[in-house]
């Protein structure tokens, strides 16, 4: 009888000890969004290699227990800390000390070491041809950044102060990694929400865009063909790079870490003579980060902190910032079209936002829905490497005038 | 929470509760200043990219003129050879005149078998004659076949 009895205590200590014992309903509204998430980038495709890991980063953070020793993901260890000259601060030897795998990952994020690498990436990966063939594409890309400010002035009016109001309205540039490295600097307390709403749009655009790109356009509009790009000789795909960080690095030196990189990786692919880290950047280099990024950007959102109303009021001017980008770049693209008697699709306009190249896909798919042998990709991917640099400008901008 | 009330809520709550006032002076000006700095600055780039364009483009096309002209003058060195040899090989045996025809005949059965090919791939077995083959006439805004080949090749890997 003594035996059952000890037995049965012993059960109920570790029941009492599992995840299931101290769990928290936020946990289970936490891991039923990780799981649709997974659902969305499993089954439906959603942007998989971003939108996976993120969900599973959401799913081990949300799983608690009642040792914290054996927690992945401590939010405690990152409250910022506050010194006698008044100077916040993260307690970094802590983090390294009692942090678990992922608050090891995330200091990554926190440090604003990944995002300037992943761009080291998509630099690699990027073609600017079709940008120099039609320089005029980076209106489009300027357009779409309109959001960025549009959706700074909605959180502004939502009550959010100028850090917070300008971390949300990044989202709007639909750039991850931009979106991360502002907020980290600007109002690190919101990262979680910021980094998953502006992955989630990023994951999403096929469904966001489309409404928004048939209602600002005719079908005449849409059934634009465009010529065929000039050719980009090798010279001018090598100077473009360097020109761009001369010039944007020296007027925002702000955004240095983010076009430098970007330029940097897209210098190695154009030049021809770094084959070997051009692709180690493209694949192995992009992968891991994407995997670190993920993972930990996932691990933020831990539901006692992550369910509260400033989340939706971020979720929802995060989406309204999406929107008003896709519609800037319309707007501008039929400003385009007009000017140039009808020879440009306003639907590349929506590339702006600089979701490479998901906007570009999302152009082509919707222009194709109307002539089903024209094919936008090209032309659309000038606006969207465009919103890339233009992003980034304007996260330099944020980061001058209120980070500073 | 009165800004989930509706818009003249909204508009009310921005005006009497004084978040006009947040709005005025600084967050204004980085609004401002925002669109401004993007918009300047990539039309710098713009105006960098056409200079760019311009100058090594323009250099590009000499160095293709000139290699234009290298493999004209090459080949018409190699047409007065042929003439010669030709000449030299009519006198020989007039029967190697014909010579150049089987080229030109070689090439369009190239391009007939590469057709008979492609047809028999779509179909699936050989059970078909190729009568005569004529070059499409697209609608207006239809592509060559072959640059919608190379236009989906390129666009597959997005």
């Amino acid at each position: 009888m003594e035996v059952l009895q000890s037995f049965w205590e012993a059960l109920c200590t570790i029941l009492a000890n599992s995840g299931f014992g101290v769990a928290q309903w936020q946990n289970y509204v936490m891991i039923a969004i990780s799981c649709l998430l997974l659902y969305l980038a499993i089954v439906k495709k959603f942007e998989p290699l971003l939108l996976l890991p993120i969900a599973f980063g959401m799913l081990l953070a949300n799983i608690p227990s009642a040792d914290a020793a054996d927690m992945v993901y401590h939010p405690e260890l990152w409250e910022m800390l506050v010194d006698e000259t008044g100077h916040r601060y993260i307690d970094y030897g802590r983090v390294l000390k009692e942090g678990g795998l992922l608050d090891i990952l995330y200091m990554g994020v926190k440090l604003g070491i990944y995002p300037p690498l992943i761009f080291l990436g998509i630099g690699a990966m990027t073609d600017f041809g079709p940008l120099i063939a039609r320089p005029s594409s980076f209106i489009l890309g300027a357009a779409a950044q309109i959001g960025i400010f549009g959706a700074f002035f909605l959180a502004l009016l939502a009550g959010q102060d100028a850090a917070s109001a300008g971390s949300i309205g990044i989202i709007g540039g639909a750039d991850g990694p931009t979106a991360i490295y502002v907020t980290k600097t600007l109002k690190p307390e919101l990262l979680g929400p910021i980094a998953v709403a502006a992955y989630s749009y990023m994951a999403l655009i096929p469904i966001i865009q489309p409404p928004f790109m048939r209602l600002l356009t005719t079908k005449k509009e849409r059934s634009v063909v465009m010529g065929q790009l000039r050719s980009v000789s090798k010279t001018e795909k090598v100077i473009f790079p360097i020109a761009v960080t001369i010039i944007v690095c020296m007027l925002v030196p702000a955004a240095t870490p983010l076009v430098g990189m970007l330029m940097l990786g897209n210098l190695m692919k154009e030049s021809g003579v770094t084959e070997r880290i051009t692709k180690t950047a493209q694949n192995e280099l992009m992968n891991i980060i994407t995997i670190f990024l993920g993972l930990s950007v996932g691990a933020t959102t831990n539901g006692q902190t992550f369910l509260t109303w400033n989340t939706i009021i971020i979720v929802l001017v995060g989406l309204g910032a999406f929107i008003l980008g896709t519609c800037f770049g319309i707007l501008f693209g039929k400003v385009m079209y007009v000017f140039s008697g009808g020879k440009i699709n306003p639907l590349i306009g929506s590339a702006g936002v600089s979701a490479v190249p998901m906007a570009a896909r999302v152009s082509q798919k919707v222009g194709q829905e109307e002539n089903p042998s024209n094919y936008l990709l090209m032309h659309a991917m000038g606006p969207n490497v465009a919103g890339v640099i233009g992003s980034a400008v304007a996260a330099g901008v944020l980061l001058t005038m209120i980070g500073h | 929470m009165m800004f989930f009330n509706g818009p003249q809520n909204l508009l009310a709550a921005v005006f009497e509760n004084g978040y006009w006032n947040c709005l005025s002076s600084e967050s204004l000006s980085v609004i401002l200043t925002g669109v401004v700095v993007v918009f300047c600055m990539l039309l710098v780039l713009i105006l960098a990219i056409k200079l760019i364009g311009s100058v090594f483009g323009s250099m590009g096309k000499n160095a293709e003129e000139k290699k234009a002209a290298k493999a004209e003058k090459a080949a018409a060195k190699a047409a007065a050879a042929a003439k010669k040899a030709a000449e030299a090989a009519t006198k020989a045996a007039p029967v190697a005149k014909a010579a150049p025809a089987p080229a030109a005949t070689a090439d369009q059965g190239g391009v007939i078998a590469a057709i008979s090919a492609a047809v028999y791939m779509m179909l699936g077995h050989g059970n078909f004659k190729i009568k005569s083959v004529k070059k499409a006439e697209g609608g207006r805004r239809a592509r060559n076949a072959w640059k919608m080949a190379g236009m989906q090749d390129n666009t597959r890997p997005f």
